[in-house]
């Protein structure tokens, strides 16, 4: 079958027939050439991802203090706050009928607070939820839920004013703390960029003013050193920001190890790592940018937020106030739930 | 196979291999985009601006106003406007001549007669509009034939001192009436314009007041400042003169709601709606600009907050133009642009034709003037697409910047910036200074800068821009008043001469005879123009009023609409290309 086929083949060609031992040396020498093809191939693709491969330089990062406490990092409660509320709170027969300012009651107020906004009782539902931070005040969980519900509606005056009034009363970082996150859920009342630039930044003063004052008395607090820093971060770049935004990203993203030394949460990890890269892409220096999410991925796998940076072509990566990495008229989550919460 | 098959396919495969990795090449690097862009981009030469002040004449330079010393730690910023210039052929000789400012103490202003051939004389002196600044500081200028002689007319606006109206003698020379005609305010104003808001054929005086009403030169308070860099309301109000029609006016603003307290620095007029009627727009520095909606019965509305965004920029300059020929006119809005510190960009905002703007400055290309100044439309080839000229740049100093301690103060809280007194010194500081003018040209579906190859290319504090064919040559010139530095004259001379309508109307009965309000609708080609005579409308200056319509290649004119500012339509007959024509309301019919 073969021959045929060969004499077939040579019948087209035109060129003379070979015996079948001259036949299967010239097979062998194929074969082997293929293959060493095959090996030289594999080795430069080999080759060259070992040199294009992503190479991720250790961060150099500052020192923080060895054996921080939940407390040291702000977050003496975090075991309470990943406590689930009551469910089903409304049909409660605890849950007072009117608010009541009462630590035993505040995780059941807190839940009714939000499922009566869900139901659309605003007024009732922020009633209790206040109640619940005054029964608790130094319960950041309560805090934030009250503080983003007001947040949701536009009540942004009402955050700084009940904010303002913790401040006052009780003179704690925490409440100083709130009072720096309601100043920036503020900015949202200012006009859209590039309008509003006075307002947003003036608001953002007022914010580090107050995170300076916590992180006086609280160096190694980690939700305030990342809100500070972010605050700086969003600055016009040659209002001098930058540099110190650098200083407290790279604190709050060595603080995430005595975080996740003592267990209490991984979904802000990729955040500080997002952050602090965003710092170096708005400066200009793109590698070092990209160096610091691949630093975050190696720590939080598959983090999206590091995944979508990484995926950005590094020529987008310029140092824009509009660009799409905390330019302005990008909004600031200050959910900080996600320093006691896990996931990502 | 063949050794010449196996070449043949060896030859091939090598020039498959070489084509997939030019193309996986051009992919990497858009080149083949690169070349397509380029082959689009403004064709160099296509415009040519020569700066000819020398030669003509007019190479004169802007003096500054110097306040109260109690002001030296920001005098570099309170003295950096002034620079004016207004066009008008005052004379009635068919070349229009040129009002320039100074501000300084006893600096003289000029007008520079049109000689009529390429050159111009100062005859300031001579006519009596020259010796402005023995009090306050001249800061405006605006023509208008307010008592319908046909005689142009001069308002002059100053700081600190009452503004100034001249009438035209007929003769060259001009009477000071300020007293007589009860115009003079003494507000600190930057803006002026000449529109007959009630539409009885009188020209009425709108004026836009910056600084409150206190004598800069003589401070008693160091609080005349802006009470915020994002909201300011606490400016001095606007003034609305009424034409009495017998040589007074009366300030009907307070009655009519348009006594403004922004700080005005420009105001402009235009049949915003197409209603027939002229509506204001105020461009305001540290806060919202404001629109005025002409109700037809002499008031007015404030439409703002439903016709434009909230704005908290630093209006400094309003020019209209209807860039797609649907009658409803677009606006050109100066603001600030500073890479790094403040990005506002300017306004394009596009007319919906339903009483809302949209801004689509950022979409065409036309946002970033820096920290603009005077800016109009104009079409400086006839080629029938307008371009933009926006003049720019604040104070061009020392090295040092002080955007830094501006933006430190501005974000500060708690700082009273109303208090000047509390604002960093100045020194010898530039702030946005050294700016190169924009020159935006169309370009696709963009607009491009061409301006330094076009030989726009000045690095000074540009402030009024005036628009006007001088040599009646139907391309029109850029006359530029710098602040504190050297006058221009930019003489306009593109590549290709494409052909022109130009059009001077002369309003009568229930019209002014300026014809300001005057609408003109140029059908040729099956394309259509429309354009407005203007009442002044343009930081710091004032245009030629004749309308020029560029036609490019086209020869024949299908229609000409004129709607007059009394409201009566009229059509022309098919006029003779490449020349002037002079329209007089009810004899322009055939």
């Amino acid at each position: 079958m073969r021959l045929v086929s060969h004499e077939h083949l040579t019948g087209v060609t035109g060129e003379m027939p070979v015996s079948p031992g001259q036949h299967r040396r010239r097979w062998r020498h194929i074969v082997l050439v293929i293959t060493l093809i095959l090996v030289v191939i594999a080795a430069t693709a080999g080759g060259a991802y070992l040199l294009l491969r992503p190479r991720v330089q250790p961060l150099a990062l500052p020192a923080v203090p060895s054996n921080l406490s939940a407390a040291d990092l702000g977050l003496a409660g975090w075991q309470m706050y990943q406590r689930p509320l009551p469910p089903d709170p409304l049909a409660n027969p605890t849950l007072p009928a009117t608010p009541q300012v009462n630590p035993a009651l505040a995780a059941l107020e807190d839940a009714a607070g939000q499922a009566l906004i869900r139901q659309g009782a605003l007024d009732r539902g922020m009633a209790y939820l206040r109640a619940a931070v005054l029964a608790a005040p130094d319960n950041l969980r309560f805090a934030n839920d009250y503080r983003l519900a007001l947040r949701a509606h536009g009540r942004y005056s009402d955050e700084e004013a009940f904010f303002t009034w913790q401040v006052q009363t009780l003179k704690t970082p925490d409440a100083h703390l709130n009072l720096a996150l309601a100043y920036v859920d503020a900015m949202l009342s200012c006009p859209p960029p590039p309008d509003g630039l006075v307002c947003q930044a003036q608001l953002s003063y007022r914010s580090i003013s107050e995170l300076n004052t916590v992180l006086a008395v609280q160096p190694d607090n980690i939700i305030a050193r990342y809100a500070r820093g972010l605050n700086h971060l969003y600055w016009p770049v040659l209002m001098g920001h930058l540099p110190k935004a650098q200083i407290d990203l790279e604190y709050a993203v060595a603080l995430t190890r005595p975080l996740r030394a003592l267990g209490i949460g991984s979904a802000f990890i990729p955040q500080a790592y997002a952050a602090l890269g965003d710092v170096f892409a708005k400066d200009g220096q793109v590698q070092a940018g990209r160096n610091v999410w691949l630093n975050g991925e190696r720590v939080a796998p598959n983090a999206p937020i590091l995944q979508s940076r990484l995926a950005i072509p590094t020529d987008q990566l310029v140092n824009e106030e509009t660009g799409p990495l905390r330019g302005l008229g990008i909004p600031v989550n200050t959910d900080i739930s996600i320093f006691w919460s896990n996931g990502r | 196979m063949s050794r010449r098959q196996m070449l043949m396919r060896t030859g091939q495969a090598s020039i498959g291999v070489a084509v997939l990795g030019a193309l996986g090449l051009a992919h990497q690097t858009g080149w083949p985009m690169a070349l397509f862009h380029s082959r689009r981009s403004a064709a160099p030469g296509a415009f040519r601006l020569r700066e000819i002040s020398h030669r003509a004449g007019v190479a004169v330079t802007h003096q500054k106003v110097l306040l109260d010393h109690k002001l030296d730690n920001i005098m570099p910023w309170v003295c950096s406007v002034g620079a004016a210039v207004a066009a008008a052929d005052y004379n009635n000789d068919g070349f229009v001549d040129i009002f320039v400012s100074s501000s300084g103490r006893n600096m003289p202003c000029h007008l520079f007669r049109n000689n009529g051939d390429g050159t111009f004389t100062d005859v300031a002196h001579a006519a009596g509009v020259a010796d402005l600044n023995r009090e306050g500081g001249v800061m405006d200028a605006v023509w208008g034939d307010f008592d319908n002689d046909g005689w142009p007319d001069l308002y002059v606006v100053k700081w600190s001192a009452p503004n100034r109206l001249f009438r035209n003698n007929r003769d060259g020379t001009f009477t000071d009436i300020t007293e007589a005609s009860g115009t003079g305010d003494p507000g600190n104003g930057n803006a002026a314009i000449w529109f007959d808001y009630n539409e009885d054929g009188l020209l009425d005086l709108y004026i836009g007041n910056y600084f409150p009403p206190v004598d800069l030169w003589h401070l008693k308070t160091t609080r005349i400042m802006q009470d915020d860099f994002e909201r300011a309301r606490n400016g001095g109000r606007n003034v609305l003169y009424r034409n009495n029609g017998n040589g007074t006016f009366t300030n009907v603003a307070p009655q009519l709601g348009v006594d403004d307290p922004g700080w005005t620095l420009d105001v402009g007029a235009c049949d915003l709606f197409n209603t027939g009627h002229m509506d204001l727009y105020l461009a305001n520095d540290f806060g919202q600009d404001m629109i005025f909606k002409n109700n037809g019965d002499g008031t007015f509305t404030n439409i703002t907050s439903h016709a434009i965004p909230i704005d908290t920029r630093k209006g400094m300059n309003v020019d209209f133009a209807d860039l797609d020929g649907d009658g409803y006119p677009e606006i050109y809005v100066s603001n600030i642009t500073k890479p790094g510190y403040l990005v506002e960009g300017n306004y394009l905002w596009h007319n919906n034709g339903d009483g809302t703007f949209a801004d689509h400055a950022p979409m065409l290309g036309v946002d970033d003037g820096g920290w603009s100044w005077g800016a109009k439309f104009v079409d400086l080839d006839n080629d029938g697409e307008l371009e933009i000229v926006v003049l720019n740049g604040f104070v061009s100093a020392g090295p040092h910047s002080y955007w830094f301690e501006l933006g430190t103060m501005a974000t500060t809280p708690g700082i009273v910036v109303e208090d000047a007194r509390n604002w960093p010194p100045m020194d010898n500081d530039s702030l946005s200074g050294y700016e190169r003018s924009r020159l935006f040209v169309r370009r696709g579906s963009r607009y491009v800068d061409i301006a330094e190859e076009a030989g726009l290319a000045d690095l000074y504090d540009g402030r009024g821009l005036c628009i006007a064919d001088y040599d009646n040559d139907g391309l029109p010139e850029l006359f530029v008043a710098n602040q504190g530095q050297p006058f221009l004259l930019y003489k306009n001379d593109p590549v290709q001469c494409n052909h022109w309508l130009g059009l001077r109307l002369i309003g009568t009965d229930q019209s002014n005879r300026d014809a300001i309000g005057a609408r003109v609708t140029v059908i040729a080609g099956g394309r259509r123009w429309v354009k407005w005579v203007d009442p002044g409308s343009g930081f710091a200056s004032q245009s030629d009023r004749r309308l020029i319509f560029g036609l490019g290649s086209l020869t024949k004119i299908e229609q000409i609409e004129i709607r007059w500012p009394d409201g009566r339509v009229e059509y022309a007959p098919s006029l003779e290309v490449d020349r002037y024509h002079t329209l007089m309301e009810g004899r322009v019919t055939a």
